[in-house]
Protein backbone atom coordinates (compact mmCIF):
# COMPACT_ATOMS: atom_id res chain seq x y z
CA UNK A 1 0.00 0.00 0.00
CA UNK A 2 1.28 3.18 -0.69
CA UNK A 3 2.25 5.98 1.70
CA UNK A 4 -0.23 8.11 0.87
CA UNK A 5 -2.93 5.29 0.95
CA UNK A 6 -1.52 3.98 4.67
CA UNK A 7 -2.21 7.24 6.46
CA UNK A 8 -5.92 7.65 4.78
CA UNK A 9 -7.98 8.35 8.17
CA UNK A 10 -10.61 4.98 8.54
CA UNK A 11 -13.55 6.81 7.82
CA UNK A 12 -16.63 6.27 6.25
CA UNK A 13 -16.08 9.82 4.52
CA UNK A 14 -12.41 8.20 3.01
CA UNK A 15 -14.31 5.19 2.34
CA UNK A 16 -16.23 7.26 -0.03
CA UNK A 17 -14.11 9.07 -1.41
CA UNK A 18 -11.72 5.30 -2.17
CA UNK A 19 -14.41 4.40 -3.82
CA UNK A 20 -15.58 6.81 -6.08
CA UNK A 21 -11.54 7.25 -6.74
CA UNK A 22 -11.33 3.45 -8.10
CA UNK A 23 -14.91 3.75 -10.08
CA UNK A 24 -13.17 7.18 -11.99
CA UNK A 25 -9.77 5.03 -12.35
CA UNK A 26 -11.50 1.80 -13.27
CA UNK A 27 -13.63 3.72 -16.12
CA UNK A 28 -10.41 5.65 -17.08
CA UNK A 29 -9.00 2.32 -17.23
CA UNK A 30 -11.42 1.00 -19.73
CA UNK A 31 -11.52 3.99 -21.79
CA UNK A 32 -7.76 3.56 -22.25
CA UNK A 33 -8.28 -0.11 -23.20
CA UNK A 34 -11.35 1.24 -25.68
CA UNK A 35 -8.91 4.10 -27.14
CA UNK A 36 -6.10 1.02 -27.34
CA UNK A 37 -7.85 -0.99 -29.25
CA UNK A 38 -8.93 1.53 -31.96
CA UNK A 39 -5.61 2.65 -32.38
CA UNK A 40 -4.72 -0.93 -32.79
CA UNK A 41 -7.25 -1.22 -35.06
CA UNK A 42 -6.40 2.12 -37.36
CA UNK A 43 -2.39 0.62 -37.30
CA UNK A 44 -3.63 -2.45 -38.75
CA UNK A 45 -5.72 -0.70 -41.15
CA UNK A 46 -2.77 1.22 -42.28
CA UNK A 47 -0.61 -1.97 -42.37
CA UNK A 48 -2.34 -3.23 -45.52
CA UNK A 49 -1.20 0.08 -47.11
CA UNK A 50 2.71 -0.76 -45.92
CA UNK A 51 2.72 -3.70 -48.24
CA UNK A 52 2.90 -1.68 -51.08
CA UNK A 53 6.20 -0.66 -49.73
CA UNK A 54 7.89 -3.47 -51.40
CA UNK A 55 6.54 -2.14 -54.81
CA UNK A 56 7.46 1.51 -53.91
CA UNK A 57 11.07 0.51 -53.74
CA UNK A 58 10.90 -1.83 -57.11
CA UNK A 59 9.56 1.01 -58.43
CA UNK A 60 12.05 3.54 -57.53
CA UNK A 61 15.07 1.85 -57.83
CA UNK A 62 13.91 0.84 -61.49
CA UNK A 63 13.78 4.63 -62.15
CA UNK A 64 17.09 5.88 -60.17
CA UNK A 65 18.26 2.92 -62.09
CA UNK A 66 17.26 4.38 -65.66
CA UNK A 67 18.15 8.28 -64.61
CA UNK A 68 21.72 6.41 -63.78
CA UNK A 69 22.00 4.77 -67.25
CA UNK A 70 21.07 8.00 -68.67
CA UNK A 71 23.51 10.14 -66.83
CA UNK A 72 26.22 7.77 -68.02
CA UNK A 73 25.03 7.55 -71.66
CA UNK A 74 24.39 11.21 -72.00
CA UNK A 75 27.66 12.59 -69.91
CA UNK A 76 28.51 14.43 -66.74
CA UNK A 77 28.04 17.87 -68.37
CA UNK A 78 25.06 17.11 -70.44
CA UNK A 79 22.93 15.38 -67.81
CA UNK A 80 24.05 17.99 -64.98
CA UNK A 81 22.92 20.50 -67.30
CA UNK A 82 19.67 18.96 -68.43
CA UNK A 83 18.82 18.57 -65.10
CA UNK A 84 19.33 22.28 -63.50
CA UNK A 85 16.34 22.64 -66.50
CA UNK A 86 13.90 20.53 -64.03
CA UNK A 87 12.17 23.08 -61.38
CA UNK A 88 12.42 20.95 -58.49
CA UNK A 89 9.48 19.84 -56.06
CA UNK A 90 8.43 21.72 -53.58
CA UNK A 91 7.67 19.70 -50.11
CA UNK A 92 6.61 20.69 -46.63
CA UNK A 93 6.51 19.01 -43.53
CA UNK A 94 3.35 19.81 -41.56
CA UNK A 95 1.80 18.36 -38.66
CA UNK A 96 -1.57 16.28 -38.78
CA UNK A 97 -3.84 14.90 -36.45
CA UNK A 98 -4.23 10.95 -37.03
CA UNK A 99 -6.74 9.92 -34.19
CA UNK A 100 -5.67 12.61 -31.87
CA UNK A 101 -1.97 11.78 -32.21
CA UNK A 102 0.02 14.52 -34.01
CA UNK A 103 2.18 12.93 -37.04
CA UNK A 104 4.59 14.58 -39.18
CA UNK A 105 3.40 14.76 -43.14
CA UNK A 106 5.25 15.61 -46.27
CA UNK A 107 3.26 17.19 -48.38
CA UNK A 108 3.65 17.90 -51.66
CA UNK A 109 2.70 21.81 -51.97
CA UNK A 110 4.26 22.06 -56.18
CA UNK A 111 4.98 18.82 -58.67
CA UNK A 112 8.79 19.40 -60.65
CA UNK A 113 8.56 21.59 -63.79
CA UNK A 114 9.83 19.42 -66.41
CA UNK A 115 8.78 21.84 -69.13
CA UNK A 116 11.90 23.02 -70.17
CA UNK A 117 13.47 19.49 -70.97
CA UNK A 118 12.81 19.15 -74.48
CA UNK A 119 14.51 15.61 -74.81
CA UNK A 120 11.52 12.67 -74.49
CA UNK A 121 14.04 10.35 -73.14
CA UNK A 122 15.06 12.61 -69.76
CA UNK A 123 11.83 13.79 -69.36
CA UNK A 124 10.22 10.27 -69.28
CA UNK A 125 13.30 8.99 -67.25
CA UNK A 126 12.17 11.59 -64.86
CA UNK A 127 8.88 11.69 -64.57
CA UNK A 128 9.10 8.10 -63.84
CA UNK A 129 11.57 8.74 -60.88
CA UNK A 130 9.54 11.62 -59.68
CA UNK A 131 6.16 9.23 -59.76
CA UNK A 132 8.39 6.70 -57.92
CA UNK A 133 9.47 9.31 -55.56
CA UNK A 134 5.95 10.29 -54.91
CA UNK A 135 4.90 6.73 -54.27
CA UNK A 136 7.36 6.35 -52.12
CA UNK A 137 6.76 9.61 -49.95
CA UNK A 138 3.22 8.36 -49.62
CA UNK A 139 4.51 5.43 -47.99
CA UNK A 140 6.95 7.10 -45.69
CA UNK A 141 3.57 9.07 -44.47
CA UNK A 142 2.30 5.70 -43.41
CA UNK A 143 5.13 4.72 -42.16
CA UNK A 144 5.60 7.48 -39.72
CA UNK A 145 1.80 7.53 -38.93
CA UNK A 146 2.16 3.94 -37.88
CA UNK A 147 5.56 4.87 -35.72
CA UNK A 148 3.61 7.78 -34.38
CA UNK A 149 0.45 5.73 -33.65
CA UNK A 150 2.69 2.61 -32.26
CA UNK A 151 4.96 5.26 -29.58
CA UNK A 152 0.79 6.88 -28.75
CA UNK A 153 -0.08 2.90 -28.20
CA UNK A 154 2.94 1.97 -26.39
CA UNK A 155 2.66 5.31 -24.10
CA UNK A 156 -1.41 3.77 -23.53
CA UNK A 157 -0.05 0.43 -22.73
CA UNK A 158 2.22 1.53 -20.12
CA UNK A 159 -0.87 4.00 -18.46
CA UNK A 160 -3.06 1.18 -18.80
CA UNK A 161 -0.44 -1.71 -17.12
CA UNK A 162 0.33 0.71 -14.65
CA UNK A 163 -3.30 1.37 -13.86
CA UNK A 164 -4.44 -2.34 -13.77
CA UNK A 165 -1.50 -3.90 -11.90
CA UNK A 166 -0.52 -0.97 -9.84
CA UNK A 167 -2.80 1.92 -8.87
CA UNK A 168 -5.96 -0.50 -8.82
CA UNK A 169 -4.48 -3.23 -6.49
CA UNK A 170 -3.53 -0.65 -4.39
CA UNK A 171 -6.49 1.57 -3.99
CA UNK A 172 -8.78 -2.38 -3.67
CA UNK A 173 -6.29 -2.94 -0.79
CA UNK A 174 -6.55 0.37 0.71
CA UNK A 175 -10.41 0.56 0.08
CA UNK A 176 -10.30 -3.17 1.66
CA UNK A 177 -8.34 -2.01 4.56
CA UNK A 178 -10.22 0.96 5.31
CA UNK A 179 -13.70 -1.06 4.69
CA UNK A 180 -12.27 -3.59 7.82
CA UNK A 181 -11.32 -0.88 10.02
CA UNK A 182 -14.44 1.21 9.45
CA UNK A 183 -16.45 -2.63 10.07
CA UNK A 184 -14.42 -3.27 13.18
CA UNK A 185 -14.77 0.63 14.35
CA UNK A 186 -18.57 -0.12 13.92
CA UNK A 187 -18.76 -3.52 16.44
CA UNK A 188 -16.48 -1.73 18.35
CA UNK A 189 -19.17 1.23 18.78
CA UNK A 190 -21.54 -1.14 18.97
CA UNK A 191 -20.38 -3.11 21.64
CA UNK A 192 -19.74 0.06 23.98
CA UNK A 193 -23.10 1.39 23.10
CA UNK A 194 -24.79 -2.01 24.11
CA UNK A 195 -22.31 -2.32 27.12
CA UNK A 196 -23.77 1.33 28.04
CA UNK A 197 -27.14 0.29 27.96
CA UNK A 198 -26.83 -2.70 29.80
CA UNK A 199 -25.22 -0.26 32.81
CA UNK B 1 57.13 15.45 -96.81
CA UNK B 2 54.96 18.40 -96.36
CA UNK B 3 53.36 19.94 -93.93
CA UNK B 4 49.82 18.33 -94.60
CA UNK B 5 51.38 14.49 -94.92
CA UNK B 6 53.44 15.45 -91.72
CA UNK B 7 50.25 16.24 -90.46
CA UNK B 8 47.91 13.14 -91.09
CA UNK B 9 51.00 10.94 -89.64
CA UNK B 10 50.61 12.24 -86.82
CA UNK B 11 46.95 11.97 -86.92
CA UNK B 12 47.77 8.51 -87.34
CA UNK B 13 50.23 7.82 -84.90
CA UNK B 14 47.55 9.33 -82.19
CA UNK B 15 44.83 7.13 -84.08
CA UNK B 16 46.90 3.93 -82.52
CA UNK B 17 47.11 4.96 -79.22
CA UNK B 18 43.24 5.33 -79.61
CA UNK B 19 41.64 2.44 -77.35
CA UNK B 20 39.54 -0.44 -78.67
CA UNK B 21 37.10 -2.11 -77.36
CA UNK B 22 39.83 -4.57 -75.46
CA UNK B 23 41.29 -1.85 -73.33
CA UNK B 24 37.73 -0.73 -72.56
CA UNK B 25 36.41 -4.47 -70.92
CA UNK B 26 39.57 -4.19 -69.14
CA UNK B 27 38.97 -0.58 -67.59
CA UNK B 28 35.19 -1.76 -66.98
CA UNK B 29 36.08 -5.16 -65.47
CA UNK B 30 39.22 -3.38 -63.71
CA UNK B 31 41.89 -4.78 -64.73
CA UNK B 32 43.51 -2.34 -65.72
CA UNK B 33 42.77 1.62 -64.62
CA UNK B 34 42.30 4.49 -66.80
CA UNK B 35 45.93 6.19 -65.46
CA UNK B 36 47.40 3.06 -67.07
CA UNK B 37 47.20 4.04 -70.16
CA UNK B 38 50.35 6.60 -70.86
CA UNK B 39 48.22 9.36 -72.57
CA UNK B 40 45.42 9.40 -69.30
CA UNK B 41 48.70 8.56 -66.93
CA UNK B 42 47.19 12.07 -65.30
CA UNK B 43 44.29 10.87 -63.79
CA UNK B 44 44.47 9.44 -60.46
CA UNK B 45 42.01 7.08 -58.81
CA UNK B 46 41.41 9.60 -55.81
CA UNK B 47 40.58 12.10 -58.16
CA UNK B 48 37.24 14.09 -58.26
CA UNK B 49 34.40 12.25 -60.91
CA UNK B 50 34.29 15.70 -62.42
CA UNK B 51 37.83 16.34 -62.51
CA UNK B 52 38.41 12.43 -63.72
CA UNK B 53 35.93 13.59 -66.70
CA UNK B 54 37.66 16.80 -67.45
CA UNK B 55 40.79 14.87 -67.66
CA UNK B 56 39.34 12.83 -70.07
CA UNK B 57 38.76 16.00 -72.28
CA UNK B 58 41.77 17.75 -71.36
CA UNK B 59 43.80 15.07 -73.41
CA UNK B 60 40.91 14.89 -76.49
CA UNK B 61 41.64 18.88 -76.62
CA UNK B 62 45.55 18.47 -76.45
CA UNK B 63 45.27 15.80 -79.21
CA UNK B 64 43.38 18.02 -81.63
CA UNK B 65 45.54 21.13 -80.39
CA UNK B 66 48.55 19.55 -81.19
CA UNK B 67 47.66 18.40 -84.53
CA UNK B 68 46.61 22.27 -84.99
CA UNK B 69 49.71 23.49 -83.93
CA UNK B 70 51.94 21.16 -86.16
CA UNK B 71 50.44 22.42 -89.45
CA UNK B 72 49.04 26.69 -88.15
CA UNK B 73 47.75 26.97 -91.95
CA UNK B 74 45.13 24.20 -90.98
CA UNK B 75 44.90 25.41 -87.61
CA UNK B 76 41.42 26.97 -87.97
CA UNK B 77 39.80 24.27 -89.80
CA UNK B 78 41.53 21.63 -86.66
CA UNK B 79 40.11 24.32 -84.17
CA UNK B 80 37.15 24.02 -85.46
CA UNK B 81 36.17 20.96 -85.48
CA UNK B 82 37.34 21.24 -80.87
CA UNK B 83 35.13 24.70 -80.83
CA UNK B 84 32.00 22.06 -80.80
CA UNK B 85 32.96 22.02 -77.29
CA UNK B 86 33.16 25.83 -76.31
CA UNK B 87 29.69 25.59 -78.46
CA UNK B 88 28.38 22.80 -75.86
CA UNK B 89 29.53 24.98 -72.63
CA UNK B 90 27.70 27.91 -74.26
CA UNK B 91 24.93 25.45 -73.98
CA UNK B 92 25.62 24.47 -70.77
CA UNK B 93 25.40 28.51 -69.40
CA UNK B 94 22.11 29.16 -71.63
CA UNK B 95 20.99 25.68 -69.20
CA UNK B 96 22.10 27.34 -66.28
CA UNK B 97 20.36 31.04 -66.94
CA UNK B 98 17.30 29.06 -67.52
CA UNK B 99 17.04 26.45 -64.79
CA UNK B 100 18.56 26.34 -61.19
CA UNK B 101 21.72 28.85 -61.62
CA UNK B 102 24.44 27.40 -59.50
CA UNK B 103 27.58 26.65 -60.67
CA UNK B 104 27.91 25.12 -63.70
CA UNK B 105 30.30 22.35 -64.97
CA UNK B 106 32.08 23.27 -68.53
CA UNK B 107 34.45 21.61 -70.93
CA UNK B 108 37.23 22.47 -70.26
CA UNK B 109 37.92 24.08 -73.62
CA UNK B 110 37.57 28.02 -74.57
CA UNK B 111 39.52 29.48 -77.27
CA UNK B 112 37.04 32.59 -77.55
CA UNK B 113 34.61 31.45 -74.62
CA UNK B 114 36.27 30.50 -71.51
CA UNK B 115 34.49 28.67 -69.16
CA UNK B 116 35.36 31.01 -66.71
CA UNK B 117 33.94 34.16 -69.08
CA UNK B 118 30.91 32.07 -69.75
CA UNK B 119 30.66 31.77 -65.88
CA UNK B 120 30.05 34.92 -65.34
CA UNK B 121 27.25 36.00 -67.81
CA UNK B 122 23.93 36.32 -65.62
CA UNK B 123 21.34 36.90 -68.77
CA UNK B 124 20.64 35.17 -71.89
CA UNK B 125 20.73 38.86 -73.46
CA UNK B 126 24.80 39.01 -72.17
CA UNK B 127 25.34 35.72 -73.15
CA UNK B 128 24.05 36.16 -77.16
CA UNK B 129 25.85 39.68 -77.20
CA UNK B 130 28.80 37.13 -76.05
CA UNK B 131 28.34 34.97 -78.76
CA UNK B 132 27.90 37.66 -81.01
CA UNK B 133 31.62 38.69 -80.97
CA UNK B 134 33.09 35.33 -81.44
CA UNK B 135 32.86 34.01 -85.24
CA UNK B 136 29.99 31.58 -85.19
CA UNK B 137 27.59 34.47 -85.19
CA UNK B 138 29.09 35.90 -88.11
CA UNK B 139 26.40 36.66 -90.33
CA UNK B 140 23.96 35.29 -88.75
CA UNK B 141 20.87 37.19 -87.08
CA UNK B 142 19.98 36.26 -83.75
CA UNK B 143 16.22 35.01 -84.57
CA UNK B 144 13.29 35.53 -82.63
CA UNK B 145 13.20 32.52 -80.64
CA UNK B 146 9.44 31.48 -79.79
CA UNK B 147 10.09 27.77 -78.33
CA UNK B 148 12.11 27.56 -74.90
CA UNK B 149 16.14 26.73 -74.21
CA UNK B 150 15.98 23.54 -76.89
CA UNK B 151 15.37 25.92 -79.63
CA UNK B 152 17.99 27.91 -78.56
CA UNK B 153 20.20 25.14 -78.74
CA UNK B 154 18.92 24.04 -81.90
CA UNK B 155 20.34 27.74 -82.98
CA UNK B 156 23.58 27.24 -80.97
CA UNK B 157 24.26 23.47 -83.11
CA UNK B 158 22.99 25.52 -86.42
CA UNK B 159 25.70 28.67 -86.28
CA UNK B 160 28.37 25.76 -85.06
CA UNK B 161 27.85 23.65 -88.72
CA UNK B 162 28.30 27.26 -90.42
CA UNK B 163 30.94 28.25 -88.32
CA UNK B 164 32.93 24.53 -89.35
CA UNK B 165 31.21 24.82 -93.12
CA UNK B 166 32.88 28.28 -93.66
CA UNK B 167 36.12 26.99 -91.72
CA UNK B 168 36.29 24.03 -94.15
CA UNK B 169 35.72 26.28 -97.36
CA UNK B 170 38.25 28.97 -96.60
CA UNK B 171 40.23 29.65 -99.07
CA UNK B 172 42.96 26.95 -100.06
CA UNK B 173 41.37 24.23 -97.75
CA UNK B 174 38.10 24.03 -99.69
CA UNK B 175 39.62 22.09 -102.18
CA UNK B 176 41.41 19.46 -99.84
CA UNK B 177 38.58 19.43 -97.57
CA UNK B 178 35.49 18.99 -100.49
CA UNK B 179 34.85 15.01 -99.27
CA UNK B 180 34.37 16.07 -96.19
CA UNK B 181 31.66 18.29 -96.41
CA UNK B 182 29.42 15.57 -97.53
CA UNK B 183 29.91 13.51 -94.17
CA UNK B 184 29.93 17.26 -91.95
CA UNK B 185 26.22 17.22 -93.46
CA UNK B 186 25.14 14.30 -92.66
CA UNK B 187 26.65 14.36 -89.12
CA UNK B 188 24.43 17.47 -89.15
CA UNK B 189 21.46 15.31 -90.27
CA UNK B 190 22.18 13.01 -87.46
CA UNK B 191 22.01 16.11 -85.18
CA UNK B 192 18.75 17.71 -86.60
CA UNK B 193 17.29 14.13 -86.54
CA UNK B 194 17.96 14.40 -82.90
CA UNK B 195 16.42 17.56 -82.44
CA UNK B 196 13.55 16.85 -85.16
CA UNK B 197 12.39 13.91 -82.61
CA UNK B 198 12.91 16.12 -79.20
CA UNK B 199 11.19 18.64 -80.82
CA UNK B 200 8.35 17.14 -82.54
CA UNK B 201 5.28 18.80 -84.48
CA UNK B 202 7.39 22.27 -83.99
CA UNK B 203 10.68 21.34 -85.68
CA UNK B 204 9.81 22.13 -89.22
CA UNK B 205 8.07 24.84 -87.97
CA UNK B 206 11.62 26.40 -85.66
CA UNK B 207 14.23 24.87 -88.38
CA UNK B 208 12.55 27.25 -90.89
CA UNK B 209 12.83 30.25 -88.73
CA UNK B 210 16.73 29.32 -88.19
CA UNK B 211 19.88 29.29 -90.47
CA UNK B 212 21.27 26.74 -91.60
CA UNK B 213 24.45 25.70 -93.08
CA UNK B 214 22.80 22.86 -95.56
CA UNK B 215 19.25 23.18 -97.07
CA UNK B 216 16.83 20.62 -95.55
CA UNK B 217 13.22 18.76 -96.41
CA UNK B 218 11.64 15.71 -94.98
CA UNK B 219 13.18 13.36 -97.59
CA UNK B 220 16.83 14.85 -96.17
CA UNK B 221 15.91 11.82 -93.36
CA UNK B 222 15.06 9.26 -95.83
CA UNK B 223 18.23 10.11 -97.84
CA UNK B 224 20.73 10.02 -94.46
CA UNK B 225 19.21 6.45 -92.69
CA UNK B 226 20.12 5.27 -96.67
CA UNK B 227 23.18 6.57 -96.37
CA UNK B 228 23.86 5.27 -92.84
CA UNK B 229 21.92 1.93 -93.58
CA UNK B 230 20.20 2.02 -90.57
CA UNK B 231 16.75 0.61 -91.78
CA UNK B 232 13.90 3.01 -90.68
CA UNK B 233 12.22 -0.33 -88.72
CA UNK B 234 14.96 -0.31 -86.27
CA UNK B 235 14.39 3.53 -85.81
CA UNK B 236 10.89 2.92 -85.39
CA UNK B 237 11.85 0.46 -82.58
CA UNK B 238 13.94 2.45 -81.01
CA UNK B 239 11.73 5.50 -81.14
CA UNK B 240 8.33 3.67 -79.49
CA UNK B 241 10.51 2.33 -76.88
CA UNK B 242 11.64 6.27 -76.10
CA UNK B 243 15.56 4.52 -76.95
CA UNK B 244 16.64 7.84 -78.09
CA UNK B 245 20.38 7.72 -76.81
CA UNK B 246 20.38 3.50 -77.79
CA UNK B 247 19.81 5.35 -81.12
CA UNK B 248 21.75 8.50 -81.49
CA UNK B 249 24.88 5.82 -80.59
CA UNK B 250 24.22 3.53 -83.06
CA UNK B 251 23.39 6.73 -86.15
CA UNK B 252 26.79 7.75 -84.33
CA UNK B 253 28.34 4.35 -85.32
CA UNK B 254 26.94 4.29 -89.05
CA UNK B 255 28.29 8.13 -89.12
CA UNK B 256 31.67 7.08 -88.29
CA UNK B 257 31.79 3.79 -90.70
CA UNK B 258 30.48 5.98 -93.43
CA UNK B 259 33.41 8.50 -93.13
CA UNK B 260 35.82 5.91 -92.61
CA UNK B 261 34.74 4.37 -95.78
CA UNK B 262 33.64 8.15 -97.40
CA UNK B 263 36.95 9.27 -96.19
CA UNK B 264 39.13 6.06 -96.97
CA UNK B 265 40.63 7.46 -99.99
CA UNK B 266 41.93 10.56 -98.72
CA UNK B 267 43.87 8.66 -95.59
CA UNK B 268 46.79 10.14 -96.02
CA UNK B 269 44.97 13.47 -96.52
CA UNK B 270 43.44 16.48 -94.86
CA UNK B 271 40.03 14.83 -94.48
CA UNK B 272 41.88 12.05 -92.46
CA UNK B 273 42.05 14.95 -89.32
CA UNK B 274 38.14 15.34 -89.46
CA UNK B 275 37.80 11.01 -89.54
CA UNK B 276 40.19 11.16 -86.74
CA UNK B 277 38.15 13.83 -84.70
CA UNK B 278 35.30 12.09 -84.69
CA UNK B 279 37.47 9.06 -83.03
CA UNK B 280 39.38 10.64 -80.42
CA UNK B 281 35.69 12.42 -79.38
CA UNK B 282 33.99 9.15 -79.56
CA UNK B 283 36.72 8.15 -77.33
CA UNK B 284 36.56 10.59 -74.62
CA UNK B 285 32.33 9.96 -74.62
CA UNK B 286 33.48 6.34 -74.12
CA UNK B 287 35.48 6.78 -71.13
CA UNK B 288 33.03 9.59 -69.82
CA UNK B 289 30.31 6.93 -70.03
CA UNK B 290 33.35 4.69 -68.02
CA UNK B 291 34.12 6.90 -65.13
CA UNK B 292 30.21 7.17 -64.87
CA UNK B 293 29.36 3.98 -64.66
CA UNK B 294 32.12 2.80 -62.65
CA UNK B 295 31.21 5.44 -59.75
CA UNK B 296 27.47 4.82 -60.13
CA UNK B 297 28.14 0.82 -59.69
CA UNK B 298 26.38 0.26 -62.98
CA UNK B 299 26.80 -3.69 -64.20
CA UNK B 300 29.83 -4.33 -66.55
CA UNK B 301 27.45 -5.35 -69.36
CA UNK B 302 25.56 -2.40 -68.95
CA UNK B 303 28.14 0.06 -68.94
CA UNK B 304 30.02 -1.60 -72.39
CA UNK B 305 26.82 -2.20 -74.04
CA UNK B 306 26.40 1.96 -73.96
CA UNK B 307 29.87 2.46 -75.40
CA UNK B 308 30.33 3.20 -79.21
CA UNK B 309 33.19 0.83 -80.87
CA UNK B 310 35.34 2.61 -83.53
CA UNK B 311 38.25 0.45 -83.31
Amino acid sequence: MSTELAFLPASRGTLLLLRRKLGLVKRGKEVLQMRRDQLVKEVFAIMDELQKLAEAERMYLEAARKVTQLRMSRGEHDFESIASLVKPPQIEIVIVSRQGVPVPEARIVEEPDYSKVADPEYREALEKLWEAMKTMIAVANKEMEVEKLCEQLQYINRVVNSLERNLIPKLEDALRHIEERVAEEEIEEFVRIKMIRER
Amino acid sequence: MGVETYLVVRAHGLKTRLLGRREYEDIVRGKRGIWDFRDYSAIREDMDLKEKINQVYRVYTSRLGLLARIAPDYGEFIYALLDRLEVENVKIQLRNIYGRRGRAYFYPYGRRLSPAQLEGVASEEALWELVGKTPYMEGVRLPAFRAGVAERELFLDNIYYLYLLRSVNAGPLRKKLSPVTDVIRLEYLVKLFYWKTALGDDFWAIIARHPKPFSIGERSFDALLVKLDVSQERVSELLSQRKLTELMNEMTLALVRYASFALRPYSVELPFIYTFNIMAYIEAQNLERIILGLDTGLPEETILSSLVYIK
